[in-house]
């Protein structure tokens, strides 16, 4: 890529960053009109994670729209310090989390000694795509697959997010992997 | 970030070229994984409904929220002050002196307050029409006269209560008055 390109692609990214600041500006005195936009732009980040952690898909659309209204009640407080996106993917991720704190598959699941009494699909020779793959690891290890994985936290994060102690991070992490290699045929 | 170098020890260990042949193609397919899923409904019909009952406030700073009550806080305290001293005082002159040198504190404290919030609610309005701004600095100036000449009448007549009492009430409508965001729906003087 020559150097021109990507003076250009940065110059895009700043533009970008410029116009979505602004929208946020206008949605901070109340512009619902730019907060749409703001949802618009990042509706399909949201809601992928939010499908990928709790798998239903009306739950994740629930997650989803209730991660737009907190981060509506919370947008006065938001600062710029970080991207807007990472701000919001962390209190959907805050929510599809408490959601699933609530659920006891899920809280027996983050142990990872309890990992092998959950049921596992029957089909786990097929090639399957990975999305489907992903849908059929255990909760926990699916949780901290997306978290690492997909979403590019570290194991110290996820450790502090779901109360759990690194190496377990890591031990979840590893079966994910072992059972998506096994899946995937 | 991430660190994908991370192993569990005891692990049986693979043969080294498959291993990393399905490493590397579960890699690539993370990598080319949609990023982006659509829901099949449209949320934001709902999401609009709620945070329409919860509109955006200011945030808490200096020149926001708390800084006119604390003015108005002040003001009482000083005038209080300023009516027991003015009680205490026999001498018609020395009332006098006093009421001016309590006024000239209530006077530089309320401006160095007032001044921010001129600068604050500049920015705030600006994208108002010219007829619209020119409308509320008018009103602007209109109560910022009529605080000066209570001040004169205060300094005038010190034991005067109601003058005090309507001095502060000029203070607060005028802070009220720049606090607000002129270019909000249903905002008006």
């Amino acid at each position: 890529m020559s150097i021109s390109a990507v003076q250009n692609d940065k110059a895009d990214v700043q533009d970008e960053r410029a116009a979505e600041q602004a929208l946020i500006a206008r949605a901070k005195r109340n512009d619902y009109g730019a907060y749409e936009q703001l949802y618009r732009l990042h509706i399909g980040r949201v809601y992928a994670l939010c499908r990928r952690l709790c798998k239903d898909r009306d739950m994740a659309e629930d997650l989803a729209q209730e991660a737009f209204i907190l981060a509506w009640r919370k947008l006065s407080s938001f600062r710029g310090d970080s991207a807007f996106g990472s701000w919001l993917y962390r209190i959907a991720t805050n929510a599809c989390l408490s959601y699933l704190r609530k659920q006891k598959p899920f809280q027996n699941s983050l142990d990872i000694d309890n990992t092998e009494e959950e049921s596992m699909p029957d089909d786990v020779d097929g090639q399957m795509g990975l999305e489907h793959a992903i849908e059929q690891l255990p909760h926990g290890a699916r949780t901290v697959f997306v978290l690492y994985s997909l979403e590019g936290h570290t194991h110290d994060e996820i450790a502090g997010m779901l109360n759990i102690a690194q190496g377990s991070s890591k031990a979840q992490l590893h079966r994910a992997r072992q059972l998506l290699q096994k899946f995937l045929g | 970030m991430t660190d994908d170098t991370d192993d569990i020890k005891g692990t049986p260990a693979l043969d080294p070229v498959i291993s990393d042949s399905v490493e590397l193609r579960l890699a690539r397919q993370i990598r080319e994984l949609d990023r982006e899923m659509m829901p099949e409904r449209d949320l934001w019909t709902a999401i609009e409904r709620n945070i329409a009952d919860y509109p955006q406030r200011k945030p808490f700073n200096l020149q926001g929220d708390w800084m006119p009550y604390g003015v108005a806080a002040s003001l009482i305290i000083a005038i209080a002050a300023l009516l027991v001293n003015v009680v205490g005082l026999e001498q018609r002159n020395s009332t006098l002196l006093a009421a001016d040198y309590a006024i000239d504190s209530i006077d530089s404290g309320y401006v160095n307050v007032r001044n921010p919030m001129v600068d604050q609610f500049r920015e705030t309005n600006k994208n108002l029409d010219q007829a619209t701004l020119d409308d509320l600095y008018r009103n602007i100036e209109i109560m910022a006269q009529a605080r000066k000449d209570i001040e004169m009448q205060v300094r005038a007549n010190p034991e005067n209560t109601k003058l005090v009492e309507m001095l502060m009430r000029v203070h607060e409508r005028e802070l009220e008055l720049l606090k607000q965001d002129y270019s909000q729906p249903g905002r008006s003087l």
